[in-house]
């Protein structure tokens, strides 16, 4: 069931508004219980089959965080617990035939995985069993996101009191839903069309309609994703609980370094926190175990820089092709994002001359319009030959430049003026700029 | 050998390749010229090797200036001897 669709718009969230308005006025366990009902409910509606899936999850989950508390295995735990999740997940994303994965799957797991890892010391208390399904399934992130950090979120969830929806929360909450709602229904869905078409045969597409469908997709992805994120934080906002932000104007990036810290920011911390600091640490510890330099110098060796830095990147990134599914297109949009990265890193690293930045800007944007052509294409062949109609080996085809091209491409510079030039949601509804969530926990 | 400022900025200078870095109790990482985020490690996998401490992830999260750093790394010395 789609946020921006109507039976969640005038069945669903005027029912869970309504009785949350009056369970929550009777106490903390009845707010809390009143919104795992809904949660349940919003999952049945959406594919009710894969609800004992989600059950099974949760209760299994919750079930290693208690066995964790104080134990002297808590690792060993946490390790079987990761393990499980992932094989749960590639099973239904990667193994089966045809395969439909259940709604949410990869945010529930990797939701729970990250309160795994975050409860693996043993010494941490576990949550009370209303706070982690709530924190597990709360349904405005259940099935695209934000990936919630335990750090944040149960502390929240834990709290006793003030669980009575107030108009102030209400407010701010509608704010952001209604900005995400125009986002996607007004700025990103009336561009599917043109995306569809570009992509479903670019062997004809000449200079100027490969860059509309290439730039078109682009905005599409943002608007409509980061316009899903917004509806997910208004929607917790007005039960009383305050998301993490998952874009930063990620194309206002002025180098791809800086675009993996403002893109699918909850994803980037999540496997920053959990892959990549972790294994940059183990490899630093080893180096200097065995008498060798973590400095700049020793980093702009071959083996320096391959142990320091290519590996965590490479292993990170593959995660992230992973992530979207077990397709060629997404290995190699991985692949093109490393690369990207590695040169970015060189680069920082040799201490070679900041381009100015709009042209680190633009420079950037290219590289992941370029990437993203290959993320959506079908496949290999037509990712290669939307990229060859961008670079005119299909023909300019000016004489097309008619008066409605005039326009659509009047229409997308608005667009990026919006991309570029807007604040976040979060700057608009609250004066405040995006956390910008680097890799650390709160 | 007790963490001080002197040491600790010596690192980071090193680290950075960069024998000028003005560096003081207050100066956020962050502001350093070409840093990474993997450079915060960096400097806390050298501050444990030369003082013999160990720092979880958890902790480096609450590192922003220098400052911070000295004073966690001077802690868990002083925790240690306790």
């Amino acid at each position: 069931m789609a946020f921006s669709g109507f039976p969640f718009l005038l069945v669903f969230l005027p029912l869970a508004l309504c009785s949350f308005a009056v369970f929550a006025s009777r106490g903390e366990a009845r707010a809390k219980s009143c919104l795992i009902a809904l949660s349940v409910l919003f999952y049945s509606m959406g594919t009710g089959a894969c609800l004992p899936l989600l059950l099974l999850s949760v209760a299994g989950n919750y079930w290693l965080v208690r066995q964790m508390y104080g134990s002297a295995r808590a690792a060993w735990w946490a390790g079987w617990g990761v393990a499980v999740n992932l094989a749960v997940l590639a099973w239904f994303k990667y193994l089966i035939p045809n395969p439909v994965p259940p709604l949410g799957l990869s945010f529930f797991t990797f939701t729970q995985i990250g309160c795994l890892l975050h409860h693996a010391s043993g010494d941490i208390e576990p949550p009370r069993a209303r706070d982690y399904v709530m924190f597990a399934a709360f349904f405005p992130g259940l099935t695209a996101g934000p990936i919630l950090n335990p750090g944040e979120m149960l502390p929240q969830l834990a709290r006793d009191g003030d669980w009575r929806m107030t108009s102030d929360r209400l407010a701010i909450g509608i704010g952001f839903f209604i900005i995400g709602l125009l986002t996607k229904t007004i700025l990103a869905d009336p561009l599917a069309g043109v995306v569809a078409s570009g992509f479903a045969d670019p062997s004809h597409l000449t200079f100027f309609s490969a860059w509309r469908a290439a730039c078109s997709y682009s905005l599409q992805l943002y608007f409509d994703f980061s316009g899903y994120t917004d509806m997910a934080i208004g929607l917790a906002w007005m039960f009383g609980l305050r998301f993490p932000d998952n874009f930063d104007q990620p194309y206002r990036a002025t180098s791809v370094i800086d675009y993996w810290r403002r893109w699918h920011m909850s994803l980037t911390r999540f496997l920053m926190m959990n892959v990549h600091a972790p294994l940059t640490m183990a490899v630093l510890r080893w180096r200097r175990g065995h008498g060798l330099s973590v400095g700049n110098a020793a980093q702009k060796t071959v083996t320096g820089f391959a142990g320091m830095i290519a590996g965590p990147v490479v292993l990170t990134m593959a995660l992230i092709s992973l992530w979207h599914g077990a397709a060629w297109t997404f290995l190699l949009f991985g692949a093109l994002h490393t690369v990207f990265l590695l040169v970015n890193h060189l680069w920082r690293l040799h201490r070679l001359p900041a381009l100015p930045p709009v042209s680190g800007m633009a420079l950037t944007y290219f590289c992941i319009l370029v990437a993203s052509v290959v993320f959506r294409a079908s496949d290999l062949s037509n990712a290669g030959s939307l990229l060859a109609g961008m670079a005119g080996w299909h023909g300019l085809e000016t004489a097309s430049l008619n008066r409605h091209a005039f326009m659509e491409i009047v229409w997308l510079a608005g667009l990026y003026a919006i991309v570029w030039a807007a604040p976040t949601t979060r700057q608009i509804m609250q004066g405040e700029p995006a956390s910008r969530l680097a890799w650390r926990p709160i | 050998m007790r963490p001080s400022l002197p040491k600790v900025a010596s690192i980071i200078r090193h680290l950075l390749c960069d024998d000028r870095l003005a560096i003081t109790a207050e100066t956020e990482f962050e502001a350093l010229l070409g840093w990474d985020d993997m450079d915060l490690v960096r400097v806390v996998v050298e501050v444990e090797c030369l003082f013999n401490l160990e720092f979880g992830l958890t902790e480096i999260d609450r590192l922003r200036t220098v400052g911070d750093l000295l004073q966690s790394a001077v802690s868990k010395q002083a925790l240690a001897a306790a």
